[in-house]
C-alpha cells in the first residue's frame, strides 16, 4: 500500500486562492516548505492564469469574502479540468455557496475558522491518490514505450519478410501476354493477405511452348506457420522448375509432397491446387488438395466448375490423384484461395453466392477483384485471385495500320487511333484516357524500340533541351517500322478493344516495371503505369517489343 | 490544347495528350523561364499529362531550380500527380 510521506507531498504544486492578504501570508509561512511549489492569487483572472500556466496538482479555494469570487474560478477550472482535487474553504452562513460548489464538482469543504493541520490532512489525502495515479501513469507511459518499441521492430521485420514473400511468388505472365495460333494468353493475380505474414501463397509460371503452371498454396490456420509452409510449398516448386528443370506435374506434386510432409507439424494440413495448362493442347491437369473448386468459362459464357481431387495436404498423405480437363472451348480461368468465397457480404451473405455471377461477368481480373471489394465490407482472410484469359485473336482485325519511325508519324497515328475510338463513341474522358495510354505507349515503341534510345539518355536529352532535335536527327533514314493493329472483341454482351504495337527494336526493359507496378518514386515507366492506369491492362511479348493494351466499350 | 502566357502564369487549356502538345508546352516555358525564375503553370481543364510533359517539368525543378507551382483543376489529374509522388515537387494545387 502507497503511504503519504513529505517526499510525495513535495512533489505537488498547489494553487491557494484567496483575496485576504494575511491567509496567504500566513499559508505560506506554515506550509512553504512542504510542497514542491505553492502559487497564490487573490483575484479570479490572476487564479486562472495561474492555473493555466503551472498546472496545479491540488487547488484550495477561499470564498468566503466575494459572492461570486470563489465559485467563477471553480467553474472556470472545472470547464478546463475535471479530475484536479478543489477544496473549499468557506463560511456554513453562505449555502448558495456551497450548494453551488457541489454541483460543479467541490472534492473537500471547510468551515471557517479553518484548522490548518486540517487542511493539511485533506491535501495529504490527496496528494496520496494524486500519486498513485501518477505511479500507474509512468507505469503506463513506459509500458507503452515498450510495446512502440516491440511493435515498431515487429513491424520493421514483417516488412522485411513480405518482401522476401513477394520476391518468392511469381508471375511470369506480369507484365506479359503470350500469343499461340492466333490465342492471346494473359494472366493475372490479386494478392491480398490478411496479415503481412501471408497464410497463401501463389506462383504462375511460363513453361514455354504453350505451357503454364499454376500453384496456389493455403495454409490451414493463420500466423507464421502456416504462412511459412504455404511459402515453403511455392518456394520448392519454384526450385524444381527452375534448377531442375522439372516440368511434369506428377513429377512437381510428388517432390513437393515429399518435401513439404516432412515440415508440416502433426495437426497441420496445407490446401494446395497444382495445375498444369496446355494451351496448344487444349489439356489442363490438375492435383488439388481441398482447395476450392477451379472456375472456367466457356465460349457460350456457361460456367464450369472443377473441384478437388484429394484432401488436404498432412503428413498422413500418402498419395494423390491427378485428374485432366478438356479446355478447348475455355476462355477464363480462375484459381483462388478459400479467402474469396468465406467472405461475408454487404447484403449479409458469403461471397461464394456472388462469385459465379461476378466472375461470369468480368472480362479481366481487375473487373472481378473490383466487384469482390465493392461486395464485402471488410477482407476477412487473406485472397488470392489468378486469373487467366484467352482470346481468340482471328477474325477480329478492326483495322491495321503501319507507320514510319518519325515524330510526324508519332502525331498521326494518335490522331488515326483516336478516329477509330470516336466511331465507337465513347465520351470524351474515355476518349482522353485511352489516347494516352496509347500515346505512352506507342512513344515507348518509337524512342526506345526504333530510335533505341534508353530511359537515361532520354532523361538526359530532356534535361539538355535537346530531345525533339534529337528525335527528329535519329528518325532521318530510320526505315524500321511500327505496326499498330486493333482488335474487337466480344465477350458476353461487352465488347473490348484489344490494341498492339509492334516496333522493330530490340525490345523494351521490362525490368524497369517492377518498380514502376509497386508505385516507385522513380521517373522511369511513368508513361507505361499512366497506360496502365488507364486501361484494364497492358501487356508485352515475349520480346518485349510489342505492347497490347486492353479497353472496354462501355 | 492551347497556350495562354502572361508574365510568370501560364494557362493551358484543352488537354495535354500528345507530342505536339508537349513541343508546345516546352517551347513556351523555355521561353518563360528565360525572364522568370519562378513560374505558374494552369491545367485549366486538361484531364491528363504525358510523361514526356512529366520529364521535362522535372528537369524544370530539379536541373534549372525553376520555382514551380503547378494549378490543376481536374481531380483524377491530382491523383494520378499524387500516385506518381510529384505533388511536393511541382507544387501542386487544385483549382476550385
Amino acid at each position: 500500500m502507497t503511504t503519504i510521506n513529505s517526499k510525495q507531498l513535495s512533489s505537488l504544486n498547489l494553487l491557494y486562492t484567496d483575496t485576504k492578504k494575511y491567509t496567504l501570508n500566513l499559508f505560506e509561512k506554515k506550509f512553504k516548505n512542504q510542497f514542491k511549489n505553492i502559487f497564490f492569487s487573490n483575484t479570479v483572472e490572476k487564479a486562472l492564469e495561474i492555473f493555466i500556466t503551472n498546472q496545479p496538482d491540488i487547488v484550495v479555494v477561499d470564498s468566503s469574502i466575494s459572492d461570486r469570487y470563489g465559485i467563477e474560478i471553480i467553474e472556470q477550472i472545472r470547464i478546463m479540468n475535471k479530475q484536479v482535487p478543489i477544496i473549499l474553504v468557506t463560511n456554513f452562513f453562505q449555502k448558495e455557496v456551497v450548494v453551488s460548489a457541489l454541483k460543479i464538482g467541490v472534492n473537500n469543504f471547510f468551515e471557517k475558522p479553518v484548522d490548518l493541520n486540517i487542511l493539511v490532512e485533506t491535501i495529504k489525502d490527496h496528494a496520496k491518490l494524486i500519486n498513485i495515479d501518477k505511479f500507474v501513469k509512468e507505469q503506463k507511459d513506459q509500458e507503452i514505450k515498450e510495446l512502440k518499441k516491440i511493435e515498431k521492430y515487429k513491424s520493421y521485420q514483417e516488412n522485411i519478410a513480405f518482401q522476401k514473400e513477394l520476391k518468392i511468388m511469381k508471375n511470369d505472365f506480369d507484365p506479359f501476354v503470350r500469343e499461340f495460333n492466333e490465342q492471346a494468353i494473359f494472366v493475372n493475380t490479386y494478392y491480398k493477405p490478411l496479415d503481412t505474414l501471408s497464410g497463401d501463397a501463389y506462383t504462375v509460371r511460363d513453361i514455354g511452348h504453350g505451357q503454364i503452371f499454376i500453384l496456389i498454396a493455403d495454409g490451414m490456420g493463420k500466423g507464421l506457420s502456416a504462412s511459412l509452409s504455404a511459402m515453403n510449398a511455392v518456394m520448392f516448386a519454384n526450385y524444381l522448375i527452375d534448377a531442375k528443370k522439372i516440368f511434369n506435374l506428377k513429377k512437381i506434386v510428388e517432390n513437393t509432397m515429399t518435401y513439404i510432409s516432412a515440415i508440416l507439424l502433426e495437426e497441420e494440413a496445407l490446401c494446395l491446387n497444382f495445375t498444369h495448362l496446355n494451351i496448344i493442347d487444349n489439356k489442363m491437369e490438375y492435383a488439388k488438395f481441398s482447395m476450392p473448386a477451379t472456375l472456367l468459362i466457356d465460349n457460350s459464357g456457361d460456367i464450369i466448375k472443377v473441384p478437388s481431387n484429394n484432401p488436404p495436404l498432412s503428413i498422413y498423405t500418402k498419395d494423390f490423384k491427378i485428374d485432366s480437363y478438356d479446355v478447348s472451348s475455355t476462355l477464363k480461368f480462375l484459381f483462388y484461395s478459400d479467402g474469396v468465397i468465406e467472405n461475408t457480404t454487404k447484403n449479409g451473405g458469403v461471397y461464394q453466392d456472388q462469385l459465379l455471377k461476378d466472375f461470369q461477368e468480368s472480362f479481366t481480373e481487375h473487373e472481378l477483384h473490383n466487384k469482390f471489394t465493392e461486395s464485402i465490407f471488410q477482407q476477412e482472410d487473406d485472397v488470392t485471385f489468378v486469373m487467366l484469359n484467352r482470346l481468340n485473336l482471328s477474325k477480329k482485325t478492326l483495322d491495321r495500320k503501319i507507320f514510319n519511325t518519325t515524330t510526324e508519324d508519332v502525331q498521326t497515328a494518335g490522331e488515326w487511333f483516336e478516329n477509330i475510338l470516336i466511331k465507337k463513341n465513347f465520351s470524351e474522358e474515355l476518349l482522353n484516357r485511352y489516347s494516352i495510354a496509347f500515346n505512352e505507349l506507342y512513344m515507348n515503341a518509337y524512342e526506345h524500340g526504333n530510335l533505341s534510345i534508353n530511359t537515361k539518355e532520354k532523361h538526359k536529352l530532356i534535361a539538355e533541351g535537346t530531345y525533339m532535335d534529337q528525335l527528329n536527327k535519329l528518325s532521318i533514314g530510320n526505315d524500321k517500322k511500327i505496326e499498330v493493329t486493333i482488335r474487337e472483341i466480344k465477350y458476353l454482351n461487352h465488347h473490348y478493344i484489344y490494341t498492339t504495337i509492334t516496333d522493330e527494336g530490340n525490345g523494351f526493359d521490362t525490368d524497369i516495371l517492377k518498380d514502376v507496378y509497386k508505385g516507385t518514386k522513380r521517373y522511369n515507366g511513368r508513361g507505361v503505369y499512366m497506360s496502365k492506369r488507364n486501361t484494364l491492362g497492358v501487356y508485352y511479348s515475349k520480346r518485349a517489343n510489342s505492347v497490347s493494351f486492353l479497353i472496354k466499350i462501355v | 490544347m492551347n497556350i495562354l502566357m502572361q508574365d510568370d502564369i501560364t494557362h493551358i487549356t484543352g488537354n495535354i495528350k500528345s507530342i505536339n502538345d508537349f513541343e508546345k508546352i516546352q517551347l513556351a516555358l523555355e521561353k518563360q523561364i528565360k525572364t522568370h525564375k519562378k513560374i505558374k503553370l494552369f491545367f485549366i481543364d486538361s484531364l491528363s499529362i504525358t510523361s514526356s510533359v512529366i520529364g521535362y517539368l522535372n528537369k524544370l525543378v530539379q536541373g534549372d531550380k525553376i520555382d514551380l507551382e503547378l494549378f490543376v483543376s481536374n481531380k483524377s489529374l491530382i491523383e494520378l500527380l499524387k500516385d506518381l509522388k510529384l505533388t511536393d515537387v511541382f507544387k501542386v494545387k487544385l483549382i476550385k
